[in-house]
C-alpha cells in the first residue's frame, strides 16, 4: 500500500521534474534576437490582431477580461477597439493618448507633458515600434527562451530620464522564428497587472487611416 | 478791554496729577496690549457664515500647527516629504511633522462631509446605494466598468470609492473633487514642542521651522521652496507688520503734521508741547483699548494717526488764540474752550456713530478715536493752554496778511466760485451715466486680506491645489435634516457584501470609513465641517457682509443726516443757513464721487461706512464757517482771521492723519485711509472755498 502511494507521488512529480524553467538567453544571442525582432517590426507597416485583455487587480478575487481588436500603424499609432465591452477604445497617435470609456467624457493625455507613463497603451506602442537602443536605454533587458518561445523581460531603470516609470515590469512573449508577438504582460505594481494575448495577427494589412484619427476637442 | 489772563482753573494741576498717571498707565497698557491678527473677528460674529468659517478654518489645522506648502514645481513628492518629516522630528522647537493634504480629517471624512450636505433627493440616493441590494448592484457595475479601456486614474478612484458615491454627489459629467484630492500635492504639517502663548513664541517657532526646513531639505531634488501657512505663521507675520505699521504711521503723521504746523507758524517750543499733548491723548486711547478691549485689531492700529490728524484741530485753535497780537480776553477764552469741547464732543460723536455699526472692527476704532479726541480736547485746553499762557507765542507776520489776501480774493471772485460750484453740479448731471455705472462699492471680502503676506499666499496656493467643489451642488441641502434622516449602516455587513462580490478588505476599507463617519455624525460624536462648508460659507459670507454693510450704511447715514440737520437748526435757527449747510454737503458728496471716479477707487465693506463720518465732518466745517460769517456779519476777511488758517491746517492735518494708514500692510486700512482722505479733501474744498462763495451776504472788499 505504501509502495503504491509512493509510486503515485513519484509519477506526479516527474512532469514537474521534466518541466524545465525557461533558459536565460546569453548576450550574443540577445543581440541577435534584438536585431531579429527589430527587423521584423521595422518591416511591419501595419498590424492587426485579436486581443484578449486581462486585468489583475489586487484585492479582486476574479480578473476582469475584455476582448477587442488591436490595430497598429508604423511608427506611432496604435488603437485597441473593444468588442467586449462595446464602444470603448484606447488610442495612441503621436504624442496624444486617448481613452474612451462608455458613458464618460473622452480622456486625453499629452505624452510629451505627462510622460509615456501616463498611458500604458503607449508602452504597447513602444514595443511594437521596436527600438532596441531605446529599450536598453530605458529598461534593464533580459531574455529567456523556452522551446520556440522567447520571453523578453523589461524592467525600467529608475532614473530621471527613463520614460517607462509607472510600470514595474513588461514581459513580452514572442513566437520564434517569426518573432510574432503572442502575449504581453504589464506589471504595474505588486498585485496589479494587465495581460494582452494576441491571436490571428496579420502584418501589413490595409488599414483605414481614419481609425487613428484623433477626435477634435 | 482790561488784560485778564484766562483763568485756567484746574488746568494748573494737570501736569502734576494727570500727566504722570497717564504716562504710567499708558506704558503698562502698551506693554500688555495684545494684537488681534485675524480677519474674521472684524466681521459681525452673529452671522452664521462667520461662525461656519471659524469652525471650518479650525478643520484645516490646529491653532499651533504650521503648514509648509511647496511652491509649484518644487514639490519633491510623498516619499521625499515623508523622509523630510522624519528628519524634522526633534529639531529645535519642533515636536514632529506629518505629510498630508493640509486638512484635518481623512479623505473619507471629507467625502462624508459632502454627503451630509447634500440636498434630500441625492442624500436618499446615497442611503439607497448603501443598502445590501444597492451595494451588490453598484459593485457589479464597478466590475463591468473596469473592463474595456484601462484608465489608471479611474482605477485609483474606483479603488477608493468602489460604490462610486462621488457620482451621486456630483453626477457625471460633473467634477470629481475626490479624484482631484487623490492627486493633490502633499504638504507638511508641523507641530511645536511647546505651547505657543505669545506673539514672540509664534515668531520664534516660525524662525525655527524655516531653519529646520532649509537645513534638512538640502539633499532633496527638486529642492523644495516652502511657503508657511497656519495660525502661528499668520500671527507672527501680521503681528510683526502691525508693530511696524503702527510705528510707521505714527512717525509719518507726527512728522508731517509737525511740518505743516511749522510751515505756517514757525514756532518750535509750542510745536513740541503740541506733540506732547498729542502723545498724552494717544496714550489715553491706548489705555481705553487695554481696559475695554484688551486687544487691538488690524483696523484700529490706524487710530493713532487718525487721532493726531483730526485732533490737531484743538491744539491749533488754542495756539492760534494765544498767538494773536494784543491782550487775551478771558471771556473769549471761555468761549473758545466751550467751542473746542463742543467740537470734540461733536467729532467724537461723529466717529462714535461707527460704534453702532455691525462690524466689531469699526466699533473698536470708533471708541478709540472718540476717547482720544476727548482726551485731546482736555490736554489742549489744560496742559497746552497752561504752557502757552506762560510763554505767549506769536503768529508769523505774514499769516494775517496772507489770510486777508485769500479772503479778499475769494470775496472778490465769489461769482467765479459760485460758477465753479454750479459746474460741479452740471458735470455730475451731464456725466451721470458713466458716473452712476462706476463701481463705487466693491463688496468682495478677498480684497481685505493682506494677500501679499506669505501665509496668505501659502493658503491661496493650498486652496488652488485643493479640489474645486461647486457650491451650487449643495444648494437646498440641510445638514440637520439629513443627520436625523440618516439610517445607520452596519459596517461589518457592508464589508461582507464586498467580499461576496469579489472585493477584499482593501477595496471596502475607504467606504467603511465613510460610512463609519456618517454613523458617528448621526450619533452626534463627529462634526462634519469639511471643504463644502468652507466654500459655501465663503460664498455666503460675501452675501451676508454686503447685506450688513449696506444696511449699516443706510441706517447710519440716515441717523447722521438727522443729527446734523438737527444740529444745524439748533445752531442757526434759520432755514437759509441750514440750506447752505446742506448745499455744502451736496457739493462735498459730488466732489467725493468725482474724485473716487478719477482715482479709480472703490469703497470696501468697511470704508463704505466712511460716508456717515464724512457727513459729520463736512457739517463740522460748514457749521464753523457759517457761524463765523454770521458773527462777522458777512465780513469774510474778519471771519477768516479767526478760522481760515486753523480750518485749513486742520484739514491738512486730517488728510495727513488719514493718509498714514495707506502705508500700512493691511489692505482694509489702506482703503479706509484713502477713502477718508478723498472725503476730507472734498470737505475742505466745499467748506472753505465753495461755501463762503455761496453765502449770499458777503461784505464787499
Amino acid at each position: 500500500m505504501l509502495r503504491r502511494a509512493l509510486f503515485c507521488v513519484a509519477l506526479a512529480l516527474v512532469p514537474a521534474a521534466l518541466r524545465a524553467e525557461p533558459a536565460p538567453v546569453l548576450a550574443a544571442e540577445m543581440a541577435r534576437d534584438d536585431a531579429g525582432f527589430a527587423q521584423v517590426q521595422q518591416q511591419t507597416r501595419t498590424f492587426r490582431a485579436e486581443v484578449m485583455q486581462t486585468l489583475h487587480l489586487q484585492g479582486l478575487v476574479k480578473p476582469v477580461t475584455s476582448a477587442g481588436t488591436l490595430y497598429y500603424a508604423s511608427p506611432d499609432k496604435l488603437l485597441i477597439r473593444f468588442t467586449q465591452p462595446a464602444g470603448e477604445w484606447m488610442l495612441v497617435n503621436g504624442a496624444q493618448a486617448l481613452v474612451q470609456k462608455a458613458g464618460r467624457p473622452l480622456e486625453r493625455h499629452d505624452l510629451n507633458a505627462q510622460g509615456r507613463a501616463a498611458s500604458h497603451a503607449a508602452s504597447l506602442l513602444d514595443f511594437f515600434h521596436a527600438d532596441p537602443a531605446r529599450w536598453h536605454h530605458d529598461f534593464d533587458v533580459t531574455m529567456t527562451r523556452d522551446g520556440d518561445r522567447l520571453f523578453v523581460h523589461l524592467k525600467p531603470w529608475m532614473t530621471p530620464t527613463a520614460s517607462a516609470q509607472g510600470v514595474q515590469e513588461i514581459v513580452t512573449t514572442l513566437q520564434l522564428p517569426a518573432y510574432a508577438i503572442v502575449e504581453m504582460a504589464i506589471t504595474i505594481n505588486a498585485g496589479n497587472s494587465i495581460d494582452y494575448q494576441f491571436a490571428h495577427g496579420e502584418r501589413n494589412v490595409s488599414l483605414d487611416p481614419k481609425l487613428f484619427e484623433v477626435p477634435a476637442p | 478791554m482790561a488784560d485778564a489772563r484766562p483763568d485756567l482753573g484746574l488746568a494748573r494741576l494737570v501736569p502734576l496729577l494727570v500727566v504722570p498717571v497717564v504716562l504710567a498707565v499708558g506704558a503698562w497698557s502698551l506693554a500688555t496690549l495684545r494684537f488681534q491678527t485675524e480677519l474674521l473677528p472684524l466681521f459681525p460674529p452673529n452671522l452664521a457664515s462667520v461662525q461656519t468659517l471659524k469652525k471650518a478654518q479650525a478643520s484645516i489645522a490646529s491653532e499651533s500647527q504650521m503648514i509648509a506648502v511647496a511652491k509649484p514645481g518644487t514639490n519633491p513628492g510623498w516619499p521625499a516629504l515623508v523622509k523630510l518629516a522624519g528628519k524634522l522630528h526633534g529639531q529645535p522647537g519642533i515636536a514632529g511633522a506629518e505629510v498630508g493634504l493640509g486638512t484635518k480629517g481623512s479623505p473619507a471624512e471629507w467625502l462624508a462631509g459632502m454627503v451630509a450636505a447634500l440636498p434630500a433627493p441625492r442624500f436618499a440616493q446615497i442611503q439607497q446605494a448603501l443598502t445590501p441590494a444597492g451595494v451588490s448592484a453598484r459593485l457589479a457595475d464597478t466590475l463591468s466598468s473596469m473592463s474595456g479601456a484601462v484608465d489608471e486614474g479611474e482605477m485609483a478612484r474606483l479603488h477608493f470609492d468602489p460604490l462610486r458615491l462621488n457620482d451621486i454627489i456630483f453626477p457625471p459629467p460633473g467634477p470629481n473633487p475626490l479624484a482631484d484630492s487623490l492627486t493633490m500635492p502633499p504638504v507638511l504639517t508641523i507641530d511645536p514642542d511647546h505651547t505657543l502663548k505669545t506673539f514672540a513664541d509664534d515668531q520664534q517657532f516660525v524662525a525655527q521651522v524655516r531653519a529646520a526646513l532649509l537645513a534638512q531639505s538640502a539633499g532633496l531634488s527638486p529642492r523644495p521652496e516652502f511657503l508657511l501657512a497656519g495660525q502661528p505663521a499668520i500671527t507672527a507675520d501680521i503681528s510683526r507688520h502691525m508693530k511696524r505699521d503702527i510705528f510707521v504711521m505714527f512717525v509719518f503723521t507726527v512728522t508731517l503734521t509737525s511740518l505743516a504746523f511749522w510751515t505756517v507758524y514757525r514756532s518750535l517750543m509750542p510745536l513740541l508741547w503740541i506733540v506732547v499733548a498729542q502723545l498724552l491723548a494717544v496714550l489715553c486711547a491706548v489705555v481705553v483699548a487695554r481696559l475695554v478691549f484688551v486687544e487691538i485689531n488690524v483696523i484700529s492700529i490706524g487710530f493713532a494717526s487718525i487721532l493726531i490728524g483730526v485732533g490737531m484741530d484743538y491744539c491749533i485753535l488754542v495756539y492760534h488764540f494765544f498767538a494773536q497780537a494784543g491782550e487775551t480776553d478771558a471771556h473769549e477764552w471761555r468761549q473758545l474752550r466751550r467751542a473746542i469741547w463742543l467740537s470734540s464732543v461733536t467729532t467724537a460723536a461723529t466717529f462714535g456713530i461707527l460704534f453702532f455699526s455691525s462690524f466689531p472692527g469699526l466699533r473698536q476704532l470708533a471708541v478709540l478715536v472718540a476717547a482720544g479726541l476727548l482726551a485731546m480736547a482736555f490736554f489742549a485746553t489744560t496742559f497746552l493752554a497752561r504752557l502757552l499762557v506762560r510763554r505767549r507765542p506769536s503768529a508769523p507776520r505774514w499769516l494775517l496778511p496772507a489770510s486777508d489776501r485769500c479772503a479778499r480774493f475769494l470775496s472778490r471772485h465769489r461769482l467765479a466760485f459760485r460758477l465753479t460750484a454750479a459746474t460741479i453740479v452740471l458735470v455730475a448731471l451731464v456725466f451721470a451715466k458713466p458716473l452712476t455705472h462706476f463701481g463705487y462699492y466693491d463688496p468682495s471680502v478677498e480684497q481685505l486680506e493682506p494677500s501679499q503676506l506669505e501665509p496668505f499666499q501659502a493658503q491661496k496656493l493650498l486652496q488652488s491645489q485643493a479640489p474645486q467643489i461647486p457650491a451650487d451642488a449643495f444648494v437646498g441641502g440641510d445638514v440637520d435634516v439629513n443627520r436625523r434622516a440618516w439610517q445607520p449602516v452596519d459596517v461589518a455587513a457592508l464589508k461582507a457584501e464586498f467580499v461576496q462580490a469579489g472585493f477584499d478588505a482593501t477595496w471596502s476599507g475607504s467606504t467603511a470609513e465613510v460610512v463609519s463617519a456618517l454613523n458617528r455624525w448621526h450619533a452626534g460624536t463627529l462634526d462634519l465641517a469639511g471643504p463644502t462648508h468652507l466654500t459655501d460659507a465663503w460664498l455666503q459670507l460675501r452675501v451676508d457682509l454686503n447685506r450688513v454693510a449696506v444696511a449699516d450704511f443706510r441706517r447710519l447715514s440716515l441717523v447722521m443726516s438727522a443729527i446734523v440737520l438737527a444740529l444745524c437748526f439748533v445752531a442757526h435757527r434759520r432755514v437759509r443757513l441750514v440750506a447752505l449747510n446742506c448745499a455744502a454737503l451736496l457739493l462735498a458728496m459730488l466732489l467725493f464721487a468725482l474724485m473716487l471716479y478719477i482715482t479709480d477707487t472703490s469703497m470696501t465693506l468697511l470704508s463704505l461706512l466712511c460716508i456717515p463720518l464724512m457727513i459729520g465732518l463736512v457739517i463740522d466745517y460748514s457749521l464753523h464757517i457759517l457761524l463765523a460769517l454770521e458773527h462777522a456779519q458777512g465780513d469774510l476777511v474778519e471771519a477768516a482771521r479767526h478760522l481760515a488758517v486753523p480750518v485749513l491746517l486742520t484739514g491738512v492735518a486730517s488728510i495727513i492723519g488719514f493718509a498714514a494708514p495707506m502705508f500700512s500692510s493691511q489692505p482694509s486700512l489702506q482703503n479706509f485711509g484713502n477713502v477718508m482722505d478723498l472725503g476730507t479733501v472734498a470737505a475742505v474744498l466745499s467748506g472753505l472755498v465753495l461755501l463762503p462763495a455761496l453765502y449770499g451776504r458777503l461784505k464787499k472788499h
